[in-house]
């Protein structure tokens, strides 16, 4: 007992004198050590502050910042005489923000990072499926190839492969399209060249834009070899093509961003678009030449029409000019022009080509509504007057001349009895 | 009866007063509370021409006549110089191995020894002025010395 008392003093004895020495040393510390020491701790701060990858490192650093605070509290007269025109507390609370700042960017880039991976993996098992409808795709051209080669090659063969490539296409399309719908929510902006280049790179190593490309190369192909096909069918393709256009319009300048370093990415998205043109322009083509070609196989002569809005000019222009001309009088010529031209519109027109001119953005439901009201003028304008309409108006116009000759004869008799009265 | 003689002693003296007068009466301007205390020492090394500087501060001086006076002549130059102003206006300068703390008046383009105060014999280790006014402090490892401009204080 007595040795641990003595021990205990001893270790005491001991504390006080470590704790004196350093008191003694603490109170003789150098103001100018005390500075240095401030200049090399703050830039040590903000050294790591470049270099911290988490938030649990900036958390660290944060601790860091409110021992440092704490430290060259009892000093923060004579620092912030030599820091003059800063302070002590304007230095620390600088870090502070700065560690705030840095660990925002870091959630945010962590947020990002996440999303990105996602996609990556999207991409990668997308891409799987593409391969694979990519080897359908290369075997049909082959046979489209073949057929065009052969004489026995016919309309209804195309159609079928088409199908098929269709299928392929509005495939790509929809991956495209959410991989790039879901890359809409990282903030390119805020991605470094290098994070841009990562994405770029991983895009272009899983060909995304080579599958891109192979939507719109099988289409001009198609299209320049197969004019067999029917209206329904380029319409379709038309279609095809207005959804394509705004994918292609909704990621361009995504692609931009993210190629913007790349010269000859750049080059090759110049010339996806140069092909996106020329199948536009192909297609547009097929389908109203086709259209116009079916309304005059139905002896309907429209005006000359090259795009929606003069097409939709045409049918109105059509139909106005029939009704003004049965309203100067109806007639079977004109009874049989109306059914011929509604038989094809309620026959081919609605039943087949609607969905598609609607899907293809050429006409609206209400353009084929405003159509449908006219022709049903049209129907009752263009009937010719018929004979028992004509018998019964003579009917009415005899039985209104009696009733007038009835009244008259009732309204004399009273006046004659009342003379003979006064005689 | 007062002659023309002494009527001009008069004049004579009347206008030498009124010169003296003048001259009492001209430009004079004092400021007080002037607080020079420099915050912070300075501490610099001796280019090989001696001279040591303080850009933020705007001071420089040269430093070798006090190394012969320290150390001798021939002596090399110290490889710090550690400098701080008091106050009062006065310049406290030392260096390792110095044994004395050097107290200089500011004069127009030169610093005038006014004191020297011995703090060691054998010679300071690792010397650091601090400023607290009144006093210079100076402190060399756990040893704390108080000065003024007319020496040690305690």
């Amino acid at each position: 007992m007595e040795k641990l008392t003595i021990k205990t003093v001893l270790a005491t004895l001991l504390l006080l004198a470590v704790g004196f020495s350093g008191q003694v040393q603490a109170q003789f510390q150098s103001d100018f050590q005390i500075k240095q020491n401030f200049d090399r701790d703050h830039a040590e701060v903000l050294q790591e502050l470049k270099t911290v990858r988490t938030t649990d490192e900036v958390d660290e650093l944060m601790e860091k910042l409110d021992e440092m605070d704490s430290r060259y509290r009892d000093n923060a007269s004579m620092l912030n005489r030599v820091l003059y025109p800063e302070t002590l507390e304007m230095r620390v609370t600088n870090l502070r923000e700065l560690a705030q700042a840095t660990s925002s960017h870091i959630s945010r880039l962590g947020e990002q990072g996440d999303t990105i991976v996602v996609l990556e993996e999207r991409i990668t098992e997308l891409t799987a499926d593409a391969d694979r409808y990519q080897q359908r795709a290369d075997s049909l051209n082959n046979q489209l190839a073949a057929m065009r080669r052969s004489r026995d090659a016919n309309a209804a063969q195309a159609r079928r492969l088409r199908q098929e490539l269709e299928k392929r296409d509005e495939f790509i399309i929809k991956m495209v399209d959410s991989i790039f719908v879901a890359y809409e929510n990282v903030d390119l902006q805020s991605l470094s060249p290098g994070e841009r280049r990562g994405l770029a790179l991983e895009i272009d190593a899983q060909n995304v834009l080579g599958y891109i490309e192979s939507v719109v190369d099988n289409n001009i192909s198609f299209l320049n070899t197969h004019t067999e096909l029917s209206t329904q069918d380029f319409l379709k393709l038309y279609s095809v093509q207005v959804e394509f256009n705004r994918m292609w319009e909704n990621m361009g300048y995504d692609l931009a961003q993210i190629y913007v370093a790349e010269t000859r990415r750049g080059d090759r998205i110049g010339s996806i678009v140069e092909k996106v043109d020329e199948w536009q322009m192909l297609v547009d083509d097929a389908a109203w030449t086709t259209l116009s070609d079916a309304f005059a196989q139905n002896n309907i002569e429209l005006a000359p029409f090259r795009n929606s809005l003069e097409f939709y000019t045409s049918l109105n222009t059509y139909v106005d000019e029939a009704i003004a001309r049965a309203e100067e009088g109806g007639s079977d010529e004109e009874v049989e022009r109306y059914q011929n031209f509604a038989d094809f519109w309620f026959g081919s027109v609605k039943p087949r080509w609607q969905e598609y001119l609607v899907e293809a953005n050429l006409m609206t439901y209400e353009n084929f509504n405003t159509i449908d009201e006219k022709l049903a003028d049209w129907k009752l304008q263009a009937q010719p007057t018929s004979y028992t309409m004509m018998i019964l108006l003579g009917l009415a116009i005899v039985l209104i001349i009696i009733l007038l000759v009835l009244w008259l004869m009732a309204r004399g008799t009273p006046a004659t009895e009342s003379r003979g009265r006064t005689r | 009866m007062v002659s023309m003689k002494h009527l001009r002693l008069l004049g004579n003296i009347s206008a030498a007063m009124l010169l003296v007068f003048a001259v009492a009466c001209g430009p004079s301007l004092t400021l007080t509370d002037v607080d020079y205390a420099q915050p912070m020492e300075s501490v610099a090394s001796p280019d090989q021409n001696g001279n040591v500087q303080d850009i933020r501060l705007g001071i420089s001086f040269n430093v070798t006549d006090l190394n012969v006076k320290e150390r001798g002549e021939g002596a090399s130059l110290p490889e710090e110089v550690r400098f701080i102003r008091s106050r009062d206006g006065y310049y406290f300068v030392t260096a390792p191995g110095f044994n004395n703390v050097y107290v200089f008046e500011v004069e127009e383009r030169a610093l005038d020894l006014k004191k020297v105060i011995r703090v060691s014999g054998a010679g300071l280790a690792n010397p650091a002025f601090n400023q607290r006014s009144p006093y210079i402090q100076l402190v060399d490892g756990d040893v704390e010395y108080r000065l003024t401009k007319d020496g040690l204080a305690n």
